[in-house]
């Protein structure tokens, strides 16, 4: 049984279910207020009958900064998906689904072309998840994260960045069918 | 009463570049001397009051009390004499000045900004940099100002002016673009309908309020229908928090048949779609395993699902959530005549949404366990002297044999065990085990033996179990320590093995487990080990506030080593006191300013609410008082005190604080008749507001009597001087002993007897708040405060008599009766422990060591604080000081005298222990011998069990495994005992 609505900053004190997950950062109180101030409906909350916080989505809106306008890699306004996390014990109830339509539906009143992510490319049950909701792969980039899980030799691990289309796109201009195959590095990613 | 917001980070300052270089250099290298002598010339030359104010902020940062008030006297002679500053960075370096001293800036610098404001209106840089530094500081009265430029008379009906501005708003929501008039600004975004409804609820009456959200235009559904979530779900809640049920009713109606008639449009559409009629058909052909057409089909339902406009995305949402569902079923039963239609109303639209391919699993749970909360609570509960087969058994069985492969089902049977009766709870476990008998599927078999295992676990509570048959928590120990007091040891030291070994074998056990075995290796004075295993939490940054004290309460008590080695940034309460500095002083204020620019005037009162709250947290208050405790141990005396802290310093015991701790981690469902888990296995009583300011109050008077002037002050008129700090130290101790006295709820002198009998009760129920050693040493520093007052007053302020010096004997005897009575209680070995295991209670009763450690040092340095002032008095009034201190330096050398007897047993505790940590030898052997030997007696409870429990740990343990265990504790011990050795006592 749960509960959505908008993130409050009292939340925090009631993150232990989705954050004593190893796989689940816990950031500075300045990282989640920053969220909360600039972009409060991209940030959702699901909630257990105790008050327990047990998933939550955090997300912005955004474009490139304007010295990346002529640049082929620029994002027009849209929304990105920062995080989105579900504590074990609720997870395939449907909830990290619900989250995500909610801030689908916040990208839509935001006028937001799509709305983005960045997901390990080892991560197959996130990307067949996200896949089932209709996103895809918009392009790989490069060693985007520091370390690689299946090989701790290797250089970091390459990020698969996915879209889904908002309604305002309506010829699907910024996304791609073969994405995996459009390479770039970490630094062309705003 | 709330504490007051912790005043934000001073804001950097830069001086203008036209000044001379030498004078920029200076300020910005923070020679502050330097760079106020300099500040000087430069305004004696030029008339600028700019550089007067360059002077004053300068000199601010002084030590020096009269520099360092400067800025504060400066403004206030400025407010008095009207004097309006039209410079901002002027401005800017008078709120610097007065940054370290306590000023309240809405009647100060705010209004030095308000006035500079209305003087130069055209000049916006400056208005907006004002405007800033008010939302900076939190003067929201004079930012309010600043933006409308109300007059002063507004001030007063501020409120109600800001209610009618937002209901005008509101009410323009509807007005025409276009008009060529320049109109207000309607209310339009999420965010200031939120604020908006914020304002009304808290200013206008619950009758007015409901009034308006009963009119259409302002009711939930308007809100629902412009798609706005967070407005409908704060005025659906205010209707449930007055019972507006038949309100309610209605508007849950509405929600339900107009998702139900959404769902049917879709269902249809998508069933008449071509597509996903012959990928139905090929599914039914192909079976439901071919995961491509399954694909394919979801795919198709997709596109066939006519898009949904946004007021009907929130109605669906809206009926899919357990809020609503709450809310309804409230309804329903203060209505009873709805209840039949609020079933049906929910049947219909499950039909509807199975029907479009929208039923969400949460959705579909939410249903099913609220449908069987219904069955369990109108089903008749067994007869006593039944089997327990009853329809709520069954009802139950059904559904966890339904849900077995659902992480929650093991949770969600526990919530519902917890309303059965006993031989319910016998009849569901056999009944869930006679069904996995007879499970065809393996899987299913297997998944349904491993749930009424856990089932079976979670209700026998393992190790809480052996824990409660150990005895922790049955009476409250008397003069002991911790919980281990009344405890069978060898029950303890059992489940604490049997945890840790669960752990070894499955490294995934859940949070609980773990957690539970850090706060009983806690207990047993295993800090290292304890440490360990919190640390694979990784609790940090945001959640210190909810988690840390779980880990810190009373650890510096415990574990003096954590805060002796290594720098003292490493001890383990700096990143709490990083955390809230960091949150408080800078980030809030800073995250305030951004929603400011983004309009998200929603977010700015939820994250003031957050400041409040974490201003008056037990967590914050705690790291404070537990740092400084850590520190004395290992440099004695502290520098910095109390007052020189922003995080504390405003703290009165008339504010309240909470403790903000997450005890949702323990989930481990309580019976109400038995303590809770929390509290069983903290080291003493859970933390509260009460026992957070008595640790203030403590630090505060150990700051009065540490306090020692610098050797280069040499006032003029010595005796003078002399007079004013003990009339400044009688008033502080005075305060202090009354502070105390009230949080203790200590003396009952001139009550009646019924009121001497009331206060009696309130004093037993205050000293649960409080370990027996706490107890003590805060009531030593109660009488401390007192004598210092009292002899302050009948020696060095006024002429003493022989009436006020046998009354202060009289306070000194208590002081010293007080430290041999809790170092007897320190020396005291329980009743409960075996002679073998002696050495078991010297590690669990560290706190014990530690608070006494710390009442000798409040005594050590009460008696140099007297010797001292007295030897002023000899060298001002050598005369007086004779006949009036002649008594006084015998009495305190019986203090000290006291002191060094309780630290001289502290001593040979400490090498005690370190000695048999040390020279014992078969030292593993002992410990395992401990747990799994026979330690009955022929006058114990139940000697048969406790028999039988060891000799069944010692099965289930392999030898190995006890052995490295006995190996891990003896070293966290030594650890710990290192640390203690390296204790200061002056």
């Amino acid at each position: 049984m749960a509960s959505f609505r908008r993130f409050r900053p009292d939340d925090l004190d009631k993150f232990s279910k989705c954050n004593l997950d190893p796989l689940t950062e816990t950031y500075d109180l300045s990282f989640y207020l920053q969220y909360f101030a600039k972009w409060p409906s991209l940030f959702q909350v699901a909630e257990d009958p105790n008050g327990n916080i047990i998933g939550y989505i955090m997300g912005k809106l955004e474009s490139s900064p304007d010295y990346f306008q002529y640049s082929e890699h620029y994002l027009p306004w849209h929304a990105h998906i920062t995080a989105l996390t579900v504590a074990p014990e609720a997870r395939r109830l449907g909830i990290g689904k619900i989250l995500t339509e909610n801030l689908e539906v916040a990208a839509e009143a935001g006028d937001a072309w799509f709305v983005d992510l960045f997901v390990r490319k080892s991560n197959t049950r996130a990307i067949n998840f996200y896949e089932s909701m209709g996103y895809s792969v918009y392009r790989v980039v490069k060693d985007y994260y520091g370390d690689n899980v299946n090989d701790p030799t290797a250089h970091g691990e390459d990020a698969y960045d996915m879209r889904k289309p908002m309604s305002r796109d309506k010829t699907l201009k910024h996304i791609r069918e073969d994405g995996r195959n459009h390479d770039v590095q970490p630094e062309d990613v705003f | 009463m709330k504490p007051p917001l912790i005043p934000p980070t001073p804001r950097h300052i830069n001086l203008k570049p036209t000044g001379p270089v030498s004078l920029l250099t200076a300020f910005a290298e923070e020679q502050w001397t330097n760079s106020a002598n300099l500040a000087k010339q430069r305004y004696r030359t030029t008339k600028d009051p700019y550089y007067l104010a360059v002077e004053i902020a300068a000199r601010s940062q002084s030590d020096n009390v009269a520099d360092r008030n400067a800025g504060k006297v400066a403004v206030e002679s400025m407010i008095k004499d009207n004097v309006t500053v039209t410079d901002a960075d002027t401005l800017d370096l008078y709120e610097f000045a007065c940054a370290r001293t306590d000023i309240k800036y809405s009647e100060t610098i705010g209004v030095l900004r308000a006035r500079l404001v209305k003087a130069v209106p055209k000049d916006q840089k400056s208005c907006t940099r004002c405007f800033d530094a008010c939302v900076w500081n939190s003067d929201w009265k004079n930012a309010q100002q600043l933006c409308d430029e109300c007059p002063e008379a507004s001030k007063k009906i501020f409120g109600a002016l800001a209610k009618a501005q937002a209901d005008k708003a509101f009410d323009l929501r509807a007005a025409t673009p276009g008009n060529d008039q320049p109109v207000d600004r309607p209310i339009g975004s999420e965010s200031e309908a939120w604020l908006w409804l914020n304002i009304r609820i808290s200013s206008c009456s619950p009758k007015e309020n409901l009034e308006l959200f009963r009119k259409p235009e302002f009711s939930p559904l308007a809100f629902l229908k412009a798609g706005q979530q967070e407005p409908y779900w704060i005025a659906l809640s205010y209707l449930q928090t007055y019972h507006a049920w038949e309100d309610i009713f209605q508007i849950g109606k509405e929600i339900f048949e107009e998702a139900t008639r959404i769902a049917q449009k879709e269902a249809s559409a998508i069933e008449e779609d071509e597509k996903v009629i012959s990928l139905r058909k090929l599914a039914e052909t192909e079976g439901k395993e071919n995961s491509s057409v399954k694909k394919d089909l979801t795919r198709a339902i997709a596109k066939a699902r006519p898009p949904r406009s946004l007021k009907d995305q929130s109605y669906i949402s809206a009926s899919c959530e357990y809020g609503l569902f709450i809310a309804i079923f409230g309804a329903a039963k203060a209505q009873p005549d709805k209840k039949r239609q609020v079933r049906q109303l929910v049947d219909k639209l499950i039909k509807a949404l199975t029907r479009a391919e929208s039923m969400r699993p949460i959705f579909q749970r939410t249903h099913d366990i609220l449908s069987l909360s219904i069955l369990i609570a109108r089903g008749s509960p067994a007869d006593p002297k039944s089997d327990g087969y009853t329809t709520r058994v069954a009802n139950l069985t059904n559904h966890v044999v339904q849900h077995y492969n659902e992480s929650r089902c093991v949770n969600e049977a526990l919530t519902f065990i917890s309303e059965l009766t006993k031989s319910e709870v016998i009849a569901f476990v056999t009944s869930l085990c006679a069904t996995t008998v007879k499970c065809d599927d393996i899987l299913q078999r297997f998944m349904l033996t491993s749930l009424t295992l856990r089932i079976r676990y979670a209700m026998a509570m393992g190790a809480v179990c052996l824990l409660r048959l150990a005895g922790i928590g049955t009476e409250s120990p008397p003069m002991g320590t911790n919980s281990l007091y009344y405890a069978n040891i060898q029950l303890f030291l059992q489940a604490v093995i049997w945890l840790d070994s669960c752990l070894v074998m499955s490294p995934s056990v859940s949070n609980t487990h773990r957690l539970l075995l850090v706060k009983l290796y806690l207990l047993m004075g295993c800090v290292s080990r304890a440490r360990t295993l919190w640390d694979r939490f990784d609790v940090k940054n945001a959640l210190l506030d909810s988690l840390g004290l779980l880990f810190i309460d009373r650890i510096s008590s415990i574990a003096p080593g954590l805060f002796i080695s290594g720098p003292s940034r490493d001890n383990p309460v700096q990143p709490f006191l990083v955390h809230f500095t960091r949150g408080l002083m800078t980030t809030i204020p800073k995250k305030i300013m951004e929603a400011l620019e983004m309009g998200t005037y929603s977010s700015i009162q939820e994250m003031i609410r957050h400041a409040e709250k974490q201003t008056s947290s037990c967590t914050l208050v705690m790291a404070v008082v537990e740092e400084r405790r850590g520190l004395r141990m290992k440099a004695g005396k502290i520098e910095v005190p109390i007052e020189d802290l922003p995080l504390v310093r405003n703290l009165i015991p008339g504010h309240v604080i909470r403790d903000n701790t997450d005890y949702g981690i323990f989930a481990v469902p309580d019976s109400e008749s038995v303590q809770s888990l929390p509290s069983l296995v903290h080291y003493g009583p859970l933390p509260t507001g009460g026992r957070a300011h008595a640790g203030l109050i403590a630090e505060r008077f150990l700051d009065l009597v540490c306090y020692v002037q610098p050797k280069e002050y040499k006032p003029s008129k010595a005796g003078q001087i002399a007079q004013l700090d003990w009339k400044y130290a009688s008033a502080t101790s005075s305060h202090l002993e009354e502070e105390m006295r009230g949080l203790l709820a200590l003396g009952d002198k001139g009550l009646l007897d019924q009121e001497k009998v009331n206060a009696a009760k309130l004093r037993d129920s205050v000293r649960g708040n409080y370990t027996m050693p706490e107890y003590w040493y805060y009531g030593i520093i109660w009488r401390l405060a007192n004598a210092v007052r009292s002899i302050l007053g009948h020696g060095f302020l006024s002429t003493s008599t022989n009436e006020t010096r046998e009354f202060d004997r009289f306070l000194i005897k208590g002081i010293i009766n007080n430290l041999e009575d809790q170092t007897q209680d320190f020396l005291e070995v329980p009743e409960n422990i075996h002679s073998k295991i002696y050495a078991f209670h010297g590690f669990a009763a560290l706190h014990a060591m530690g608070m006494l450690r710390e009442s000798i040092l409040a005594v050590k340095y009460t008696t140099n604080y007297l010797t001292s002032i007295s030897e002023k008095l000899k060298n001002t009034d050598k005369a007086r000081a004779n006949t009036e201190l002649a008594w006084l330096a015998p009495e305190l050398k019986k203090m000290n005298a006291a002191a060094a007897e309780s630290e001289n047993k502290i001593k040979a505790r400490i090498k005690l222990l370190k000695d048999y940590l040390s020279n014992v030898d078969g030292w593993r052997d002992r410990l395992c011998d401990w747990v799994f030997g026979d330690y009955t007696t022929a006058y114990d409870k139940d000697p048969e069990f406790k028999q039988e429990v060891a000799s069944k740990m010692k099965a289930v343990i392999p030898k190995a495994n006890g052995e490295l265990w006995a190996d891990k504790v003896g070293e966290s011990w030594r650890e710990l005992m290192n640390g203690w050795a390296a204790v200061r006592f002056d």
